[in-house]
């Protein structure tokens, strides 16, 4: 009984963290109406400007933590709000999403440029080495404030919520923007002071857990996904619940650790499932819960790039394996193999063009289905053989549909959580070495050969690779001109009018997570291929995210965009090598996603759109020609 | 339009708000860095006689003589042709090769080779003699990780390469030939690291000196160019190249000599309540189970075991499970911030061990900023290297002069684990380059790799413990440093002037 009420204690203290990251997300959420993924970047950058003030520049702690908390934050808050969220008003949930999503990239990249993760740095806990004994464990004096600083949160931001003044204007802007600014609200004031107060407490929850975990860029930043789990369950409203999930989080993965070291299955032993309790239990809230009313929305607009007839896209594709083929015999092994890669991770693009453009749906685990794909063409089947290829297809395929079917009922928010959440589950298996071995994880592929074609060298994976890209290409738009497209548009636009016209959304949605995943499957065999080893790192959640920006983008909806987005994605950690600025990529990737997040059609949409406009000229230019022809003069009319 | 001007304010504040970060020290060497590489593979180091590139600061040759006391003035190469002064460098194998047999209860290995006057300089044949060589020039080519997501993660590794090159060029470079490094970036991705190696393959001699988690990458490609690659491995695809060799090949296996010394020295009171821990990240897997195994058949029992992930937030919970478990020793592999979570919480709840053999990953000039002294209190750490930092610069001249030549190089870079690995596999690199040079061979690729694939003992001048570079079979030898109250790290076993411990138990393939 001792023991019990040991980890018990040991649960609390870590709930209590996840209490502390979940709020801030849920007072920006209920003052905003904007799910800020980034919440954890910001924490982090605190954290490392209170560590720079504190340790490097030797400031008194109460100063720092003034200065940090109630001085830079509020104001970095207020910026985003003024700089990126402001124009986002009226936006679609999927375009705040990507906003967010960005911003968390941007001050990953921001962050460690400035703090390089090279170097080692400690962030003292409070009043270390205090600390007093509960049922046998010692619990510190930062951790009891850890403790009283998540009730005191939950308790004030109720109050401040629902009994004050201020709370209830809050609430009433994301109820009503119009109505509340006719009641003489200043809406753009109160969503300042909304994000002001939630970057405050991102600040509060990484300077009071970095101590815990170590002044690590990525850590902290993706430990507020633990409290997403925590949030969900008080369905990003409730504070009360968001604590009451927080703690049985942090006692959930206290017992595990405790009594899971001798329940076994195999060689898995369940305690190694501690680190996924969090994963686990924010899958299981977001696809059981009943939802709330969340504001729906789309990654497109209603007006789209024009889609190219089969005659045309097949004709382009010709063209374009054929200057592919002439360029690689000019090229080195090296621009060789990054052209390939771009190549295949167009692959992966295009098949989000499928999901995201077309139906509407937001994946941010493309990357693991890549990884499946990966790891059933090197390990499953006869690796290099065509039967790899489609085995890895029709895997990543089944996982697709399986992930599909618990989310088809979510909006948007909710799927792209789920698909979150797999990607994480998707690290773990990784990283569990399942599908790796040897020192280094790796996994060796081999690259594809068909009967009397091998294609081993760098010129022909260009060759495969090209004529694959042009293969999905040609495919994805036929989908898109045929019936089936057809249902894709009509669901994303509106599934109730979908539904009404005998449209089956199940089966509609179903199949578009299948195809998708299908191809990114394919993808992932061809990739490991090229690559010839993979290893974990290439598929973790990271990756999904940036392949998802990128793809952003690039343009969701046009096969152009997905070539630009995997040599965006290819290229650029080049020009990073010219570039005197760090992590040139993430900034990259995260200001490219916000500037065209205004247009969702993105870089494709724009070529799209200007060759729309220069054949509408050159059109035009023709007419004009013809009216200038002297015609035949129409014969005399002779009256009779 | 609103787009481009959003764009524009955007670029603008997060180039300002990342150039705070280049205002830093080592951020400017890292640029400097950068400035050195391009697209068809950058000049990292060079300039004979004892010059270095990029203004990092390496002295002439004469500057060497303070550190080992050679007497070779600056110049060219070509012109210390015939100053052949012979004694050091291609005999450090057979100086040193008894001390790999150390029998059990015994052996022991000592700095036999001194760097004093290592350097040889011989006659060129001249001419282009194979990929990468000139009459007056050898390129190498190094590939490990700079930028990403972790920028400057191997930055050490070429700071190591390029000491060791700025070292050999002071000495009169290599056959005759002045040495340059040719660097590749792979930005902590397998596939850039592939494209690294496909970039160079075709301009450089050899590759020395390299060193990445996603050398797997690489390893095809080395393959099928039949490149030599004289470096660090990480990866089981690299080590089980026959174009690699590395100055402490890294199979999958462990030692067992500390285990076994462990075991007699602790008795079974503490042995048979251990337990382990590791990094529960999928590349360091299959190194633990080796690990867990070898410590096993030293006849302790693991009581508890945890794979710790990267996330872990709070250890308690595993401190409260050794404490109800009765644990008397903790054996630790993994990286330095998972080890300072598992410290501190031991710290914390005050549990202690009489065994706390954490992972030589503690060894680094970064600990005592993660964490404090006082966590690792009873730590013992087996280690197959010298202590490179600095501690054994007076019983092991090599050390001193490594560091001698890293502060020349770049100052600002800190000397770690990764540059030692460069500036050795330097080391090992010149030395088959002289051997071949005196079996009067000329620099071909083919001669170097026979060369090394034939090779014995080598024990980098006493800075790592004597491995078999032909058999890439690791030392069995090692020795055992301790943390002190005054955040030091200092030798504990074997005591007296033997650096390395050769006995107790061989390395195990198969445990």
């Amino acid at each position: 009984m001792q023991t019990f009420f040991a980890f018990t204690v040991v649960g609390i203290v870590t709930g209590a963290i996840y209490a502390v990251a979940a709020s801030g997300l849920v007072v920006t959420y209920t003052t905003s109406g904007i799910f800020n993924f980034a919440h954890g970047a910001i924490g982090m950058f605190m954290a490392f400007l209170y560590w720079e003030l504190r340790i490097h520049h030797h400031w008194p702690a109460p100063i720092a933590l003034v200065v940090v908390v109630l001085v830079l934050s509020p104001m970095l808050g207020a910026l985003i709000e003024r700089v990126l969220m402001r124009k986002l008003t009226n936006a679609p949930v999927a375009v705040s999403m990507v906003v967010t999503l960005a911003l968390l990239v941007i001050l990953l990249g921001v962050a460690t440029s400035i703090w390089s993760p090279g170097e080692g740095r400690r962030l003292p806990a409070f009043f270390a080495g205090d600390d007093v004994t509960i049922a046998g464990v010692r619990v510190t004096y930062h951790e009891l404030i850890t403790l009283a600083i998540a009730v005191m949160t939950a308790i004030g931001l109720r109050v401040l919520l629902f009994r004050t003044r201020i709370g209830v204007t809050m609430r009433a802007v994301v109820d009503n923007r119009d109505l509340a600014g006719l009641n003489g609200v200043l809406p753009e004031r109160v969503a300042s002071l909304s994000w002001a107060l939630g970057a405050a407490l991102a600040a509060i929850a990484g300077i009071l857990i970095a101590p815990s975990i170590t002044l690590n860029h990525t850590l902290l930043t993706l430990l507020v996904v633990n409290g997403y789990a925590a949030a969900m369950l008080g369905r990003l409203r409730s504070l009360p619940l968001t604590f009451v999930g927080a703690l049985v989080l942090g006692l959930a993965q206290s017992y595990l650790i405790g009594y899971g070291g001798n329940v076994t299955l195999g060689s898995f032993r369940l305690i190694d499932a501690a680190q996924v309790v969090p994963t686990v239990f924010l899958f299981l809230i977001v696809v059981f819960l009943p939802q709330v009313r969340l504001t729906a929305g789309r990654v497109v607009s209603a007006i789209e790039p024009n889609v190219p007839s089969l005659r045309a896209s097949l004709a382009w594709s010709g063209v374009f394996l054929v200057a592919m083929t002439l360029l690689s015999t000019t090229m080195s092994d090296f621009w060789l193999f990054n052209t390939s890669t771009a190549l295949v991770l167009g692959l992966v693009m295009l098949s989000l063009v499928l999901l995201s453009g077309f139906a509407g749906h937001i994946s941010l685990m493309q990357m693991t289905f890549v990884g499946l794909g990966a790891i059933t063409a090197g390990r499953i089947v006869g690796t290099g053989s065509i039967w790899s290829v489609l085995a890895a297809g029709l895997l990543s395929a089944a996982l697709g549909a399986a992930v599909a079917l618990p989310a088809l009922r979510l909006q948007p928010l909710y799927l792209a959580l789920t698909t979150l959440a797999v990607a994480l589950l998707g690290d773990w298996a990784f990283n569990q070495s399942w599908g790796f071995s040897g020192i280094g994880g790796t996994l060796t592929i081999a690259r594809l050969h068909l009967p009397g074609v091998r294609f081993a060298s760098e010129q022909s994976q260009l060759v495969l690779l090209t004529a694959a890209f042009c293969l999905f290409g040609v495919f994805v738009l036929w989908i898109r001109r045929g019936p089936f497209g057809r249902r894709l548009t009509a669901v994303r636009d509106s599934p109730v009018a979908a539904s009404m016209l005998g449209l089956n959304l199940v089966a509609t949605k179903t199949a578009v997570f299948a195809l998708s995943a299908g191809m990114a499957g394919v993808a992932g065999a061809l990739y490991g291929g090229l690559r010839s080893t993979v290893s974990p790192n290439d598929f973790i959640f990271l990756q999904s995210l940036f392949v998802f920006l990128v793809a952003s983008f690039g343009g969701l909806t046009t096969v152009i965009g997905a070539l630009f987005g995997g040599a965006f994605l290819a290229l650029v950690p080049e020009l990073q090598k010219h570039v005197p600025v760090d992590s040139i990529q993430y900034l990259g990737i995260g200001i490219g996603a916000i500037a065209l997040a205004g247009n969702p059609h993105g870089f494709g949409g724009s070529m799209s759109e200007a060759g729309t406009r220069l054949r509408e000229k050159l059109a035009a230019r023709r007419d004009r020609q013809q009216v200038t022809v002297p015609t035949e003069r129409p014969p005399a009319v002779v009256a009779s | 339009m609103r787009g481009v001007r959003r764009l524009g304010v955007l670029v603008l504040l997060a180039l300002v708000a990342a150039a705070c970060g280049t205002t830093l020290n080592d951020q400017q060497a890292s640029v400097e860095l950068r400035k050195d590489a391009g697209s068809g593979g950058q000049v990292v180091a060079g300039g004979g006689g004892g010059t270095a590139s990029g203004g990092v600061g390496a002295g002439s040759a004469g500057d060497t003589g303070s550190a080992s006391g050679d007497t070779v003035a600056a110049g060219d190469a070509s012109t210390a042709a015939g100053a052949d002064t012979a004694s050091g460098a291609t005999g450090a194998s057979d100086a040193s090769g008894g001390a790999a047999a150390g029998g059990s209860g015994g052996g022991g290995a000592t700095a036999t080779t001194q760097p004093t006057g290592t350097a040889r300089r011989h006659i060129s044949s001249g001419g282009a003699t194979d990929v990468g060589v000139t009459p007056s020039e050898i390129r190498v080519g190094w590939v490990g990780t700079i930028t990403g997501p972790q920028p400057g993660l191997f930055r050490g590794a070429l700071i190591g390469t390029q000491a060791w090159a700025n070292y050999q060029n002071s000495q009169g470079g290599l056959m005759g030939r002045k040495i340059t490094v040719v660097s590749g970036d792979d930005a902590l991705d397998s596939g850039k690291n592939r494209a690294a190696y496909l970039q160079l393959k075709d301009k450089v001699f050899s590759f020395v000196g390299s060193f990445s988690i996603n050398d797997d990458g690489g390893a095809t490609v080395v393959n099928d160019c039949h490149c030599p690659d004289v470096s660090g491995n990480l990866s089981t695809a690299m080590q089980s190249s026959p174009y690699h060799y590395g100055p402490q090949p890294q199979p999958l296996g462990w030692r067992t000599g500390p285990a076994h010394y462990f075991a007699q020295k602790y008795g079974k009171a503490v042995i048979e309540k251990l337990a382990f821990f590791y990094s529960q990240v999928g590349a360091a897997i299959p190194l633990a189970e080796q690990n867990r195994r070898v410590y096993e058949q030293a006849g302790f029992k693991v009581v508890y075991s945890r794979g710790v992930p990267p996330n872990d937030n709070n250890q308690t919970a595993d401190v409260v499970q050794m404490q109800r478990a009765g644990v008397k020793a903790i054996a630790f592999q993994g990286d330095l911030t998972a080890l300072s979570k598992l410290v501190n919480a031991m710290r914390q709840q005050n549990f202690k061990v009489d065994l706390l053999n954490i992972g030589n990953s503690i060894y680094d000039s970064n600990t005592f900023k993660v964490t404090s002294a006082d966590a690792l209190q009873n730590a013992q750490i087996d280690q197959v290297y010298a202590m490179f930092l600095g501690e054994d610069g007076a019983r092991i001249p090599e050390v001193k002069l490594f560091n001698d030549w890293m502060k020349k190089t770049d100052p600002n870079q800190p000397v770690d684990l990764f540059s030692m690995y460069g500036w050795l596999s330097g080391r090992l690199f010149a030395d088959a380059m002289n051997k071949m040079a005196d079996a009067g061979r000329n620099p071909v690729r083919t001669d170097l790799v026979d060369t090394l694939k034939t090779w014995g003992t080598w024990d980098g001048y006493g800075m790592v413990a004597p491995v078999q570079i032909g058999a890439k079979k690791p030392s069995d030898c090692w020795f055992i440093f301790t943390v002190t109250r005054d955040s030091k790290f200092a030798r504990a076993f074997p005591a007296g002037d033997k650096n390395y411990e050769c006995g107790y138990g061989p390395f195990s393939y198969k445990p």
